[in-house]
């Protein structure tokens, strides 16, 4: 490929190819990812379709917040209890919201850890400047033209987060 | 402040970019394709385990190897170390960084925290250097970041303990007495032998070129594990990011090794290296070609079974292109 062809304009993500330069040596290119560059929509589109699927599902007491967040973060349900350190068969039990109120919360802890979160937020849904720091869908351009953003911050206990309002300063 | 004086450059894939870097701030100067392709990088594999909902596809060998490969093969010794308390780790690191020097660590890509959020995947084998320090912060050279970044201490500490599979437990290395030059004609010897051994020879039918003809084989099989088209599409999609931005400088590999190659031709003087060289280029080609018919098939939701025999046999086409082309690299590196 020649470098010209690979060229993609998309600063948000970059990437290095390599490809056969004016004087046939082969170099590395910086150039924007062609995917995202060409296709990011269709990811925003389809991870903000399993959000809101998955928080409907959560307020209507069809899946545990566990289950939410390994829905945004598509891990599996191996990949999970493999990270968590618990049996597969207990973290299929732990998606369910049945058996959600039976879960110890130091393993709440080390399920918040995995999914990057506080505690708390298993057990209330708000837009947090933290969440939208990770979440999928996150579109900056329209939440950082809001003019107050909820923001999270972690205390030395691990169990508790301040959440307050903030002006966006952005 | 106290920040390491520490060329940052963007590279291709990460653990051969941290290793490149790595070995240039020490005085070795050499390329990432050099490294690359020393170490054995290229690589395919076709992966349907328990743990992924989804097939996957792989394009280079186990990560750690680039590095314990290079080391063998140029007899650079390398300090590696492991931890359980995350504490001693974060002590160890801050001596290392007092005493100048820079050091390369295993991390979840997840916690990486100056890339935008939607590229953030769990991904436990992602590599960066730690280059200083910035009050409660570090100072980090990541190859797939444009410019030298800052990560909190805590970001850092849950990404090099990040739990799962291939957790990196803490994870460091950097080098110590790196020569100017090393022995570039065994290392590329060796790099290439065992290339065309993973490739051609691997006893594993999902693995080298069989891993590719599988891949063709199975792909018309994907629609069964997706619950709509929708998800289908995501995942076709993907095709392209394991192919092209999953740090593989693009084409899965084969233009950063066609590189490798051409490198080698003019240091070892071999001719027919670099005729491969531009054989791997077009093979490149090819792959990149998948990753954009990909593309738009799932741009268009053009995802029946004919759509996905026709993807298939590009796929197969370029296992037969790869087949030959291994045995031709066989026969010439047989001479070296």
């Amino acid at each position: 490929m020649k470098e010209k062809d690979i060229i993609t304009d998309f600063k948000a993500h970059q990437v290095i190819l390599y490809a056969e330069k004016g004087d046939n040596s082969i170099g590395p290119v910086q150039t924007g990812s062609y995917v995202s560059g060409h296709y990011i929509d269709e990811f925003f589109n389809f991870m903000g379709m399993i959000e809101r699927e998955s928080y409907e599902k959560l307020q209507k007491g069809e899946i545990s917040p566990i289950c939410l967040y390994m829905n945004i973060e598509e891990l599996t349900l191996s990949e999970l209890a493999s990270r968590v350190g618990l049996p597969k068969r207990r973290v299929k039990k732990h998606l369910l919201p049945e058996y959600f109120p039976g879960i110890k919360v130091s393993e709440l802890k080390r399920y918040a850890d995995i999914f990057n979160i506080p505690v708390a937020n298993f057990f209330q849904i708000i837009s947090t400047r933290q969440d939208d720091k990770w979440r999928p869908g996150f579109n900056s351009e329209v939440e950082n033209a809001k003019p107050l953003v909820i923001g999270q911050t972690e205390t030395d206990n691990p169990f508790v987060v301040i959440t307050k309002p903030e002006l966006n300063k952005q | 402040m106290s920040r390491i004086p520490f060329s940052h450059v963007m590279s291709a894939h990460c653990e051969s970019g941290t290793l490149t870097a790595m070995l240039n701030h020490h005085g070795l100067k050499i390329s990432e394709p050099l490294v690359f392709g020393i170490s054995s990088g290229i690589f395919f594999g076709y992966m349907k385990t328990p743990m992924l909902h989804f097939p996957s596809v792989i394009a280079r060998i186990q990560p750690g190897k680039i590095r314990k490969n290079f080391a063998k093969r140029s007899g650079i010794k390398f300090i590696t170390r492991k931890y359980s308390d995350p504490l001693e780790a974060e002590r160890d690191l801050d001596r290392l960084l007092e005493q100048n020097q820079p050091v390369a660590v295993q991390v979840d890509f997840f916690y990486m925290d100056y890339f935008p959020s939607w590229v953030r995947v769990h991904i436990n084998v992602h590599f960066l250097t730690v280059i200083g320090k910035n009050g409660d912060h570090y100072i980090v050279s990541d190859g797939y970041h444009p410019e030298i970044a800052e990560i909190s201490r805590e970001a850092l500490r849950k990404g090099r303990f990040a739990t799962g599979s291939m957790a990196p437990k803490g994870f460091m290395y950097y080098p110590v007495n790196v020569p100017g030059e090393i022995d570039y004609r065994e290392g590329i010897r060796k790099g290439i032998k065992d290339t065309v051994f993973y490739m051609l020879k691997i006893p594993m039918p999902f693995l080298g070129v069989k891993g590719i003809r599988r891949f063709a084989d199975k792909i018309v099989e994907w629609p069964q594990y997706a619950r709509d088209i929708e998800e289908l599409a995501h995942e076709i999609f993907k095709i392209n990011v394991m192919l092209e931005d999953q740090g593989t400088g693009g084409g899965g590999f084969r233009y950063i090794y066609a590189s490798f190659l051409r490198e080698a031709a003019m240091l070892l003087n071999v001719p027919g290296l670099q005729e491969l060289s531009g054989r791997m280029m077009d093979i490149g080609d090819g792959w990149r070609e998948i990753s954009l018919y990909s593309s738009r098939m799932a741009k268009n939701r053009d995802l029946g079974t004919e759509k996905l025999k026709e993807l298939g046999n590009l796929i197969r086409a370029k296992a037969d292109l790869e087949y030959v082309f291994f045995n031709d690299l066989k026969k010439i590196i047989a001479l070296l």
